[in-house]
């Protein structure tokens, strides 16, 4: 038996579809109305949560396996755990957005930045050695220059699409995100063959 | 200010009530093989100078340290790990000669907040200076042959590996991003990693197979009919030769990818891992360099017990019988 933990939402749809297209019987999961917790017939056990929790919940081994996407990582303070494979889905980026004059401005105080990912942020200006005012916020992130609260954000980008509706336009490019399977340590141990079929199946091979 | 009476801190794990019979029974059992084979206990102070973790540079970050300041301003930590003040101990009462350490009690090192991680961990543990290669290794490992039944755990692998093979890797490979490549086992970007130094051979076959070079006494096997780097094929020369002195030694298995937990390593890392517990219940190694720090050349190795994880794998395991 192997424990999985998947992020709940597109992640799941998208990791499910992969397994089912493998052959697995994901039948029960597809099918499934409001269960958080579901057993295959192919042995597999499954918990539907949020982002940060798959990982919680991997570390505390209750899971064995968690699919989670690598915003979710990065931003997170935790990482013992294996992150073994990219799954090549879900893909998009995280970016530094702004309005087009944040490029020339001359700051003469520190710059603000909201964002929802502030250790994503925070390691990105200090790496640049810039010295920044990083304030939380939890969704819309792109308020944050409109209502004049900050002058630029840190956020993933997909299409770009809201930015662009919003007047804002990417600065710069920080790193790339997609979902990835990471394992529980001990796991690893103990499920070998479990865990690398399961790896198999996902690489296409 | 009422309220505080009723609380323990964040920092403070939960009082030990009822299995403290147990703990007891398993520290007196480890006590008894810890004699046998000629170890002394000391009991350490719990307070060290931060400089002397970080001028011994063992890779624990100082936030993860408890710290206050002394009356000479000086930053005081709380004990983060018995083989650095017993390094210092060995200086002041051995100079060349072997002496055998064991040692019982809390380290401290900061865990992040909210986590379910304790700060304080109950060790066991021995530290052997003065005996170098082999013989050294031997006697660590059969002492811990001996003394794993004193756990009463049941399912329980211990991992060998070499830090030679993983610092020879490090030199060979020469990229920023392998050591972290390594230590996330991500094969998705090994693969990257191979195309863009474009690595072939023999080293390409091995990096494609480290994420998964754990497992039994094969492993070295395989390894050692593709590896080709002479320093390589000597730590794993060196691991299969130890095994094969070992009798008994199904408990023992290998895993290449393993990194070293403390960065004074420099000959074979062990790790003990029990299903029953997320994080490993034995840690060890040789570190044949550390006393340099003390002008002194000097081989040595030890391992310990975090027994915290061991009485809460033993708990788990009880649950899941009932």
């Amino acid at each position: 038996m192997i424990k999985i933990a998947i992020t709940k939402g597109r992640i799941e749809k998208q990791v499910c579809k992969m397994l089912q297209e493998a052959g697995l019987d994901m039948d029960p999961i597809i099918n499934k109305d409001r269960e958080l917790l579901i057993e295959t017939s192919d042995g597999i056990s499954m918990i539907f949560a949020k982002s940060n929790d798959v990982l919680t919940f991997l570390e505390h081994g209750i899971v064995d396996v968690g699919f989670v996407g690598k915003d979710t990582l990065d931003d997170s303070d935790f990482n013992d755990y294996y992150e073994m494979l990219d799954l090549d889905i879900g893909k998009c980026y995280f970016a530094v957005a702004a309005y087009p004059e944040y490029k020339t401005k001359e700051f003469t105080r520190r710059k603000r930045i909201a964002s929802k990912y502030t250790k994503v942020a925070k390691d990105y200006f200090s790496a640049k050695q810039e010295d920044v005012e990083i304030i939380k916020l939890e969704g819309s992130v792109e308020l944050g220059p409109v209502v004049g609260l900050s002058d630029a954000i840190v956020d993933i980008v997909e299409t770009g699409s809201t930015l662009k509706a919003n007047g804002l336009e990417i600065i710069e490019k920080i790193s790339d995100v997609s979902t990835r399977m990471i394992v529980n340590k001990v796991s690893l141990k103990f499920k070998k063959d479990e865990v690398f079929q399961l790896i198999d199946i996902l690489k296409g091979e | 200010m009422e309220k505080f009476k009723y609380l323990a801190p964040e920092e403070s794990a939960d009082a030990m009530v009822g299995n403290v019979k147990e703990l007891r029974r398993i520290e007196n059992s480890l006590r008894e093989h810890f004699v046998q084979y000629d170890y002394n206990e000391v009991v350490l102070p719990s307070f060290e100078y931060v400089d002397l973790y970080q001028t011994m540079d063992v890779g624990i970050e100082e936030e993860r340290m408890f710290q206050f300041f002394n009356h000479e301003g000086k930053r005081i930590a709380l004990r983060a790990d018995y083989t650095v003040p017993l390094a210092r101990l060995y200086h002041k009462q051995g100079a060349g000669q072997v002496l055998r350490y064991a040692y019982f009690g809390p380290v401290y090192r900061k865990e992040k907040r909210h986590k379910g991680r304790s700060n304080e961990i109950l060790q066991a543990g021995i530290e052997l200076m003065g005996v170098s290669g082999e013989r050294g290794d031997l006697e660590c490992l059969r002492l811990i042959q001996d003394t794993l039944p004193s756990l009463q755990l049941k399912d329980i692998k211990i991992e060998l590996s070499s830090a030679k093979f993983y610092h020879r890797l490090v030199d060979l490979v020469k990229d920023s991003e392998f050591v972290s490549i390594l230590k996330r086992r991500d094969i998705s970007s090994m693969m990257t990693l191979i195309e863009r130094n474009k690595i072939k051979g023999s080293l390409q076959s091995l990096l494609m197979m480290l994420p998964g070079a754990f497992g039994d006494i094969d492993i070295i096997h395989q390894t050692l009919a593709i590896v080709e780097d002479q320093e390589l094929k000597d730590a794993l020369l060196e691991l299969k030769n130890l095994y094969e002195q070992l009798e008994n030694k199904d408990i023992f298995t290998f895993d290449l990818a393993m990194t070293p937990s403390m960065k004074y390593y420099t000959g074979i890392i062990i790790k003990g891992y029990s299903s029953y517990s997320a994080h490993p219940i034995l840690n060890g190694g040789r570190y044949d360099t550390l006393l340099q720090h003390f002008h002194q050349d000097v081989p040595a190795i030890g391992f310990c017990y975090d027994l915290s994880h061991v009485m809460s794998a033993l708990n788990k395991e009880e649950e899941s019988n009932d």
